[in-house]
């Protein structure tokens, strides 16, 4: 059976597609983010999936901040896969469901994302297990 | 499950972590446009929200919404949230029937009375004093009455709920009507669409739910984090019509290089919904993405917007009719009015005579 | 959001619109044919009198000499605002589709941001005509009331054209019905105003040019 990705699609590449530039203003919000964070200990996200990226634009982001030291895998009802990018305390976060789909997709300022850390109400009932 | 339970009991219950749950809520608020900084937060208030009891009311609909809604993936927290509200009465999903079907109804109403949440799909018809819908012998009119009163908030789930829908389309033989049009005195959150995305009435819900409070809303009562852009402004065709390059036919060069479909009567710049963005059947694609135009079924009236077929510019009515009665009539009028000053220079000079020394010296002496 | 005031709009707003313009301007139209002018019974110098009226219709939108240094303002100011004008109406694409679905005839459009730039430059022309006409004084003691009127009715629909497209003050719908309804007031309007210029100028033009050939000179 043809996959509906093996459907050859002709896709006409617009003048648009190249010129509108989202990086920088992604680059200069974790600046702000950083800055914050710096500053007063607040940690920040930024949501990628709802922000108009082309293609370009979001292979461009991803290779400014490149990769750093921390990949994780979180198995959470669908993997969510988690690295350090190049700036230390930029985390780059995508949730994905069981079908591999991604749900969402961030990325997070501070020591360590949230989604890392155990939930007290979890620990307590780890407590409650031994 | 007790009355007091929360949803953080039920998830540890579940053997569903915090951090999944943290995870659905992530996907939740990054769907509802909510700022990323609120999720935390919101997963607290989530986990500690009471069951909530739930009454939907099917009138004049054709269960599309109801399909929609069984048919929603994301953000996956919908099958939580789902089994966690108490749905006390569904016509199409619930178990009974007949007297024990109305009787949970009631029941509910007046266990929950002024806490529950009612969800209603499908216009009111009020001509004839409602007879033209009714169940178990009550009409739809006389049963929304009732069972608002006790609400604590209303949803208005698809276009004829939220505005009137197909029932309304003119010339409305039963008098249908939308329910802000019968309700005034509860907060009632429209959710249009024909049907709505699925993930748009899990995402209000799991709203309504978390914060215990109606989201931000439009002029015509739809949450704003789905219907705050037209159709139009987030299609990924807009630069082409932009450009000024459109398809003609359907299947000319045009069709298949996937330029703008006003020309072949998208409704896009005038719908307001996320398609575009949130999509439909796990995010595969949405109208426009598969080659046909936007029906604008988010819109109040749009069943009286002209054909689905013809551009959002073109008028909704003959024009060329009129337009020649009106050269015609103007044409007459000119004629009669034109006559008429002939009529009154020829009078004129009718009353012209000559005057002569004569006479005036003979006027002067009188 | 108004849907309805959309709809209405589209519908019997726009048919009594057409109705009223229509039937205004050919019963005016109508009205001066058969006027009729006293015969001349002069002996006519030039035998090719419809030719110079004809000339002089063409003739007069070339402003006369001098007349362009005198107002270089005015004069500029009110070709752009009426090329710009037609240009907007006749070549921005929704527009073509409105004519070919009533006409039946349609022509290639120019793309958006060519006529959004165009309607800029046309409502600055409109804006620099009302302030010539309050800033000197013998156009302002000139001026009646029904010289601002008929300059809002013909800014108006470019200016909640404009701000339609760009999705100022109000939602799109709301702010498109206030668009279609600026046009219809404008076309009730063009009958019983000066509007009616735009039929009537051929006439008066033809006429002024046909009497001045009949005599011989050029007008």
């Amino acid at each position: 059976m043809t996959r509906l990705q093996d459907i050859p699609v002709n896709t006409e590449i617009t003048g648009l597609d190249a010129e509108c530039n989202m990086v920088d203003a992604v680059l200069h919000e974790l600046k702000q983010l950083l800055d914050a964070y710096l500053s007063s200990g607040e940690t920040g996200v930024i949501d990628i999936k709802s922000m108009p990226l082309s293609a370009t634009d979001y292979d461009s982001l991803k290779q400014r901040l490149g990769n750093g030291e921390i990949s994780a895998t979180a198995s959470l009802a669908g993997d969510t896969e988690i690295y350090e990018t190049a700036l230390s305390g930029v985390w780059w976060v995508v949730h994905r469901n069981i079908d591999d789909r991604v749900l969402a997709e961030q990325l997070e300022v501070g020591r360590i994302p949230a989604i890392l850390c155990a939930h007290d109400d979890d620990i307590r009932v780890a407590r409650e297990r031994l | 499950m007790a009355e007091n339970d929360n949803l953080g009991n039920l998830l540890a219950r579940r053997g569903i972590s915090r951090r999944t749950f943290l995870k659905f809520c992530t996907a939740l608020a990054s769907s509802m446009a909510l700022s990323p900084s609120m999720v935390p937060a919101m997963a607290e208030s989530l986990a500690k929200a009471k069951r909530q009891s739930v009454i939907w009311l099917s009138f004049q609909e054709c269960t599309g919404c109801t399909e929609s809604l069984t048919r929603s993936s994301q953000p996956s927290i919908e099958s939580l949230i789902f089994d966690f509200i108490s749905l006390d009465y569904h016509h199409t999903l619930q178990a009974a029937s007949g007297f024990q079907a109305e009787e949970a109804r009631e029941q509910a109403m007046a266990e929950h009375k002024g806490k529950y949440l009612l969800i209603v799909d499908g216009s009111i018809p009020v001509a004839e004093n409602g007879v033209y819908s009714t169940i178990a012998g009550m009409t739809n009119l006389q049963m929304l009455e009732d069972a608002a009163k006790g609400a604590m908030a209303i949803v208005a789930v698809g276009t004829c709920a939220a505005y009137g829908g197909l029932p309304k389309a003119r010339p409305n033989p039963t008098g249908a009507v939308s329910v802000t049009d019968l309700i005034d005195d509860k907060p009632i959150i429209n959710i249009p669409g024909c049907p709505p995305i699925g993930e748009v009435i899990t995402g209000v819900l799991a709203h309504f739910l978390t914060f215990g409070a109606i989201p931000e809303l439009d002029t015509v009562g739809r949450p704003k984090a789905f219907y705050g852009e037209t159709i139009h402004d987030r299609c990924y065709r807009r630069t082409f019509y932009d450009q000024g390059l459109f398809a003609e036919t359907f299947d000319d060069e045009g069709a298949r290089k996937g330029w703008c479909l006003y020309k072949l009567g998208c409704k896009g710049p005038v719908t307001y919904n996320s398609c575009a963005t949130t999509k439909w059947n796990q995010e595969t694609s949405f109208p426009i993405e598969s080659g046909h135009g936007c029906i604008g079924c988010s819109q109040p009236d749009f069943w009286d917007m002209g054909g689905i077929y013809e551009a959002v510019s073109e008028p909704l009515t003959d024009l060329r009719g009129p337009a020649v009665t009106a050269v015609v009539a103007g044409a007459a009028a000119g004629v009669a009015v034109a006559a008429m000053n002939k009529q009154s220079k020829q009078s004129a000079k009718d009353r012209h005579f000559k005057v002569s020394s004569e006479t005036l010296d003979e006027e002067l002496k009188k | 959001m108004d849907t309805a005031l959309l709809i209405w709009a589209k519908s019997t707003g726009l048919q009594w619109a057409t109705i009223i313009m229509l039937l205004g301007l050919t019963m005016r139209v109508i009205q001066i044919l058969l006027l009729g002018r006293a015969t001349d019974l002069s002996e006519a110098r030039n035998s090719d009198v419809m030719s110079a009226g004809i000339k002089t219709i063409f003739r007069r939108f070339v402003p006369p000499q001098g007349m362009l240094q005198k107002g270089l303002l005015v004069y500029l100011s009110g070709y752009i605002f009426h090329i710009g004008f037609f240009i907007v109406l006749l070549f921005f694409v929704p527009h073509i589709q409105l004519i070919d679905s009533t006409l039946g005839i349609s022509w290639p459009g120019l793309r958006s941001s060519l006529i959004d730039a165009i309607t800029v430059v046309t409502l600055l022309a409109l804006i620099v005509l009302l302030l010539h006409r309050v800033w000197n004084p013998v156009l302002k003691l000139l001026s009646t009331p029904e010289d601002y009127l008929t300059w809002a009715l013909t800014f108006l629909p470019l200016l909640t054209g404009y701000m339609a497209y760009h999705h100022m003050l109000f939602e799109y719908n709301t702010m498109l019905a206030l668009h279609v309804l600026s046009v219809e007031a404008l076309m009730i309007a063009i009958p019983f105003s000066k509007l009616s210029h735009m039929v009537t100028l051929f006439l008066a033009r033809w006429y002024n040019g046909a009497i001045a050939g009949r005599k011989g000179v050029q007008s």
